[in-house]
């Protein structure tokens, strides 16, 4: 426990005052909102969720509708969680059941969207390693598909421990997990934001500001590592805050970090790296004994991620810092794929512009309420607090500038967010209170609306498969039909594992997730070789074990505009592959093909090498 | 509620924990149905040792929302550590093991609790009086008054909500001896105080935001009407009485979740039969006994003929009847006597001898 004199709670500044005061009118049907119970609120969040479920069922029948659909069952979940955080009726109950029924709809529809399997590729990646736990008995084994995954077992433990004391099967399993821990991550950051400003009302804007991070309602629900790591993360956070400001003791920061450690890398450096910025922010607000403690017990935290990594998953710093000097040594470099999908699969016109539009207003509320908060009557760690909003235009800076800027960006926002949320939050707040009615209802109501529709197109999945149903050749989820799940098993019974494999994306994730085969990343310019010759020196040169081919790939575009990962031709295909490019395969004499469904042909290459 | 009653829940809650967990032991070394290593099972891993620790460390948390937060999250981390330790077993990773593992685990946090005193009524405890629901509701009134819930509600609601959190954590505490029990009885008082205020403000419940000149009465009159916190105890123990519309509406939400539910599955479970097409693969073909494997999926049961043909010429034909969505191999031996690795097998696959169905060529490798 921490001895040096922090103000007690209750001499803590509310930087509410900022916002408070300025009027006496109500907010825009606050009455309704006091009125409306929690029950109410969950059931029309409910109901949302129902319409996205049938708007992916129409999408699976080619029925006419099921878009609008879509958009109209996400307006039920998202608007009465901003209407009820934003406005003063709400009592605390309904503030919180509306972010967690946000959420568990969220977790609910990404069952819904794939209810029978994992199809998204990162998914498999674990698969893989927790289908080697349950195999071996045995925590980091091989996975050659995502080689610091098995380092970082958390997500997998769990679920492998459900599985083997329930008998559910890894699917099921997997998604309780991940929707029980997205479900909670509004309880923790609510609590967190509480914590900071006393508030029910800010905490509760603040942790909806958090969930319309791009990532939150899809990707952050996926059977992936960063599902419950960031529950834990905040966790860690809350235990930070609770001390700065409940003077609780430090040591609880530990006792949440241990499980971090052991589920994910990146959460656990962005929980030290917040932690460290917290420190700085109580030190500065005067507090220095207690941000020396927070120092020493971060770096002891960061001691101990270093070992745990050293120990199990010598090779996460290489892929932590691959991936970022890939990103910056091409600053200024955009993708080639990212023109092509509008080529292959046109996204709707407005959803650019709308992403922008959403960033910019993102960006105005937090220099907005930053502002606001400076000039208001807040405590000192508050306002330092809030200063690290401006992590949000820095994050639109590697956005702008990195060659992988979208993925870095929108995967950064999902930690990021936990600091960008409070001065949004503050400024939201104050435009409600705003003395205009006129003015202040169209600004708030434009902002949130904005906020929310770029939340979902920036967010994934992408427009082009956001609706199920519909095959798309080399994709992500719409990428995986039954014929891709067939050759799939067929791997699985085959083969042992360990075999290079040269495939589209789909497939190459079904063989490296479900058997452990090691696609092959220079497969594409075997593809678009045009003689058998050169195909059999590349494969020799490869010792390429099996290579896949799909008659599809004539006759659709790839919507990611590369039909491989990665493909020398991405962002260059104007018209589907031609068919001597899939004919050589069976021309070639040392290819001997061992799987065929009429589509989809499987070939041993075996004896080129 | 009462110092005796919280702490005679606490132990009731303490005693079915165990009971669950050795339960669920036990179901684990029989072997049980699913039907009963669900439910037991999702809560040993989920839920129980999460709940044995909080129940030592933080007996009241402040918030019950926050409670379950913290036994969620901390079981899920504990099976995360837990999991890590049982690797280092030679026996490794198993239900067993888990079974055995997390109830030990339950029953240190649960005997973590009796030492520090959870579940024993401190000396210093009033009796506990004849209307002890009205003490419950009171305290929600408290807490709900103590708590601030708006922007406009200024710093003395604010200083409220410090006293309450501090009499939280100097309760979840107390046994680590980080506040002195006087000082807790001091902020209780404190509390009791406030609690009594928003009594008096009872009356202007009915007030909203923009009539009420004093923002922290408000919050208290509010706090009256309805409870503060999520999952909270209503006040003069209303929670006990469940209204009907709530019910109906619960009901409502579940109907939908449930609908939904059977909506993606059966949408999906069509698609996934809509294209009826065939597998046709060799399995283990570098082994002595490679298998032909034929996949038929969807429609209905598919009466195949398979052919083998060995440098061109038909070595062998032989009836497949593959169930729908079902897979039968059968092996090559029989047609690979004195087969060389210059050996060409081809194997193909008709439906009725009209339509030929995928065909596999293969080189005998071996």
């Amino acid at each position: 426990m921490t001895g040096d004199a922090t103000p007690s709670p209750s001499a803590a500044p509310n930087p509410l005052q900022i916002a408070a005061a300025e009027t006496n009118s109500e907010p825009v049907a606050s009455g309704l909102a006091a009125r409306m119970s929690a029950w109410t609120r969950v059931l029309i969040i409910a109901m949302g969720a129902l319409l996205v479920s049938e708007a992916y069922a129409m999408g699976r029948e080619h029925l006419r509708g099921a878009t609008a659909a879509y958009w109209v069952g996400q307006a039920l979940i998202l608007l009465p969680t901003a209407w009820t955080n934003l406005s003063r009726g709400a009592d605390a109950r309904s503030r919180v059941s509306t972010l967690v029924a946000t959420a568990a709809a969220q977790s609910f529809l990404v069952w819904c969207y794939s209810p029978d399997q994992f199809r998204y590729p990162d998914e498999l990646q674990h698969v893989l390693t927790a289908q080697n736990i349950l195999n071996s008995h045995h925590l980091f084994g091989y996975n050659p598909y995502l080689s610091v995954s098995p380092g970082f077992p958390g997500l997998e433990i769990i679920t492998t421990a459900i599985v083997q004391v329930t008998g559910l099967s890894l699917f099921h399993a997997g998604v309780i997990v991940v929707s029980l821990t997205h479900a909670l991550v509004p309880v923790a950051v609510f609590l967190l934001f509480r914590d900071l400003t006393g508030s029910d009302r800010t905490a509760g804007i603040a942790a909806f500001v958090y969930s319309l991070a791009p990532h939150y309602s899809y990707f952050d629900t996926l059977f992936i590592y960063g599902a419950p790591a960031i529950t834990f993360m905040v966790l860690v956070l809350n235990a930070a805050m609770s001390n700065a400001r409940r003077n609780t003791n430090p040591l609880w920061m530990v006792v949440a970090f241990t499980p971090l450690v052991v589920t994910h890398h990146v959460s656990a450096v962005a929980t030290i790296g917040i932690l460290l910025a917290f420190a700085i922010v109580v030190g500065l607000s005067g507090a220095t004994r207690r941000a020396v403690y927070l120092v020493v017990i971060t770096v002891l935290m960061l001691d101990d991620l270093i070992g745990w990594a050293e120990l199990h998953a010598a090779s996460v710093f290489t892929y932590l810092l691959q991936p970022i000097e890939s990103s910056f040594s091409g600053a200024f470099a955009r993708s080639k794929g990212q023109e092509a999908v509008s080529v292959a699969s046109p996204i709707p016109a407005w959803e650019s512009p709308m992403g922008k539009l959403g960033a910019v207003v993102m960006l105005a509320l937090v220099l907005g309420g930053i502002v606001l908060i400076l000039r208001g009557r807040a405590g000192r760690l508050v306002k330092l607090f809030a200063l690290l909003g401006l992590a949000y235009p820095v994050i639109l800076g590697v956005r702008l500038l990195s060659s992988d800027g979208p993925e870095l960006a929108s995967r950064a926002l999902s930690y990021a967010m936990l600091l960008v949320a409070f001065p949004v939050a503050i400024a939201l707040e104050r435009i409600v209170a705003a003395r205009r009615a006129l003015v202040r209802g169209a600004v708030a109501t434009g902002a949130v609306l904005v906020l929310l529709v770029a939340a979902i197109v920036t967010g994934l999945p992408a427009a082009w498969e956001r609706i199920p149903g519909r095959f798309i050749v080399a994709s992500l989820e719409s990428g995986v039909d039954q014929r891709v799940t067939a050759v799939g098993k067929w791997a699985a019974a085959s083969w042992k594992g360990g075999q290079t494999v040269a495939c589209d994306p789909s497939v190459c994730s079904f063989f490296a997730g479900y058997v452990g085969a090691v696609p092959f990343t220079g497969a594409s310019s075997l593809y678009y070789k045009t003689t058998v010759a050169g195909l059999n020196r590349g494969l020799r040169a490869a010792a390429v074990d099996y290579i896949e081919t799909d008659e599809r790939w004539t006759q659709q575009l790839p919507a990611t505009g590369a039909y491989f990962i990665p493909d020398v031709r991405d962002g260059e295909h104007t018209r589907p592959l031609a068919q001597s490019l899939l004919t050589k395969f069976d021309e070639d004499p040392l290819l001997d093909r061992v799987y065929d469904d009429g589509d989809i042909q499987v070939y041993f290459a075996g004896r080129t090498f | 509620m009462s110092e005796q009653r919280s702490v005679r829940l606490r132990r009731a809650a303490a005693l079915l924990v165990l009971l669950i967990a050795l339960a669920d032991t036990a179901l684990v070394f029989l072997g049980a149905s699913r039907i009963l290593t669900i439910p037991f099972g999702l809560a040993l891993v989920c839920f129980l040792p999460g709940y044995a620790w909080l129940s030592a460390f933080r007996p009241r948390a402040p918030v019950p929302l926050q409670g379950l937060l913290l036994a969620v999250m901390g079981s899920l981390g504990t099976a995360a550590v837990v999991g890590v330790g049982l690797n280092e077993l030679s026996s490794g990773i198993s239900a067993r093991g888990w079974a055995v593992s997390l109830t030990a685990v339950v029953i240190a946090g649960l005997g973590a609790g009796w030492f520090r005193g959870s579940y024993r009524v401190p000396d210093d405890a009033p009796a506990a009086p004849a209307g002890d629901d009205e003490a419950a509701g009171g305290e929600a009134q408290g807490d709900g008054a103590a708590r601030e819930t708006t922007a406009a509600e200024g710093e003395g609601a604010a200083e409220g909500d410090g006293a309450a959190r501090e009499t939280a954590t100097a309760e979840g505490e107390g046994a680590a001896g980080a506040r002195s029990r006087k000082e807790a009885k001091a902020l209780k008082a404190a509390k009791a105080e406030k609690r009594a205020k928003a009594a008096d403000s009872d009356h202007g419940a009915e007030a909203t935001d923009s009539e009420s000149p004093d923002p922290s009465a408000d919050a208290a009159a509010r706090s009256a009407q309805e409870p503060s916190q999520p999952g909270e105890q209503a006040p003069n123990g209303s929670a006990l009485r469940v209204r009907p519309t709530s019910v109906l509406t619960a009901l409502a939400v579940l109907g939908c979740v449930i609908l939904a539910a059977v909506i993606s599955l059966s949408s999906q479970h069509r698609v996934n039969n809509a294209e009826h097409f065939t597998s046709l693969g060799l399995a283990d073909i570098n082994s002595a006994r490679p298998l032909v494997w034929v996949y038929n999926h969807g429609g209905v049961t598919t009466a195949y003929t398979l052919s083998v043909l060995r440098d061109g010429t038909v070595v062998g034909t032989q009836p497949v009847t593959v169930p729908s969505g079902r897979t039968v191999t059968r092996s090559l031996a029989p047609y690979l006597h004195n087969a060389n690795r210059h050996t060409h097998v081809e194997v193909t696959l008709s439906v009725d001898n009209s339509s030929a169905a995928p065909l596999v060529d293969w080189f005998q490798a071996r």
